[in-house]
């Protein structure tokens, strides 16, 4: 994605459309938070969901709650400005105020020291007993994941966790598709 | 679509909220243990780091006591 500051638009556009195409209820929207200069004084910016906000999930068409929450910045590369993602968050919880999470992918660039920085936390139960310490939580266990884009996990909601989608499949999985092939270039570029 | 524009308290009482909701921390204390790469279950709190991306780096809010 080019470097300019309409980028921050640009990408918000592109979570909306594949939200929109997918598992996103109707009158949902993912918003941007202001523009604000991050500690280098690069331009920041938020992507969540009602009011801007990172920490307000958008309703999805199941009655179920996705959180969607990045932070992008325009940083100065030796091909000239480009927007980086500095840390995201996708949660699918059960209820609005995120008490009962479901599952959560997590990219963080300053983690613990003992979690991966891109990591899975599922929140559910082993059937197999004995595999986990006592009084370990599943939920607790970081699973190591490289970088999930949006589009990855919003196919799982729909072909798994059947959440039902908001367009045939001839038009979402080919958008899906597209747009998860370009996030792999870029996130892969060095 | 529209874009919020966010004021700084309006941020900084969102972080305290949800962190002391879901951790009983100060949202001061949340980005403090996770910029020193302290902080546990980083992700049950990921969207106050991700709202913190949005103050600037000498905000009050991170300012020593």
């Amino acid at each position: 994605m080019a470097g300019r500051p309409e980028s921050f638009i640009a990408f918000r556009d592109l979570a909306q459309l594949l939200l929109g195409l997918t598992v996103l209820a109707d009158h949902e929207f993912v918003q941007l938070g202001r523009e604000a200069p991050g500690p280098d004084r690069a331009p920041r910016r938020v992507l969540g969901g009602p009011g801007g906000y990172p920490t307000r999930p958008v309703r999805l068409r199941n009655g179920r709650w996705l959180r969607v929450s990045v932070a992008l910045w325009l940083a100065e590369t030796a091909h000239g400005p480009r927007l980086k993602v500095s840390e995201s968050s996708y949660q699918y919880q059960d209820d609005r105020e995120g008490e009962r999470e479901i599952v959560r992918y997590d990219y963080l660039r300053q983690p613990n020291r003992n979690e991966p920085a891109s990591h899975i936390n599922i929140y559910g139960t082993l059937t197999v007993p004995g595999v986990l310490p006592p009084g370990q939580l599943l939920s607790r266990v970081h699973l190591p994941a490289g970088r999930v884009p949006l589009e990855a996990v919003l196919r799982m909601l729909v072909d798994d966790l059947k959440v039902p989608p908001a367009t045939d499949e001839g038009v979402w999985r080919p958008v899906l598709a597209a747009s998860e092939e370009m996030f792999l270039e870029i996130a892969h570029r060095v | 679509m529209p874009t919020a524009e966010l004021t700084r308290d309006e941020i900084v009482a969102e972080m305290e909220s949800v962190a002391q909701r879901r951790r009983h921390l100060s949202a001061a204390d949340v980005v403090r243990a996770y910029r020193e790469g302290t902080l546990e279950d980083a992700g049950d709190v990921a969207d106050v780091i991700v709202l913190s991306t949005l103050l600037s780096a000498d905000d009050p809010l991170f300012v020593e006591p």
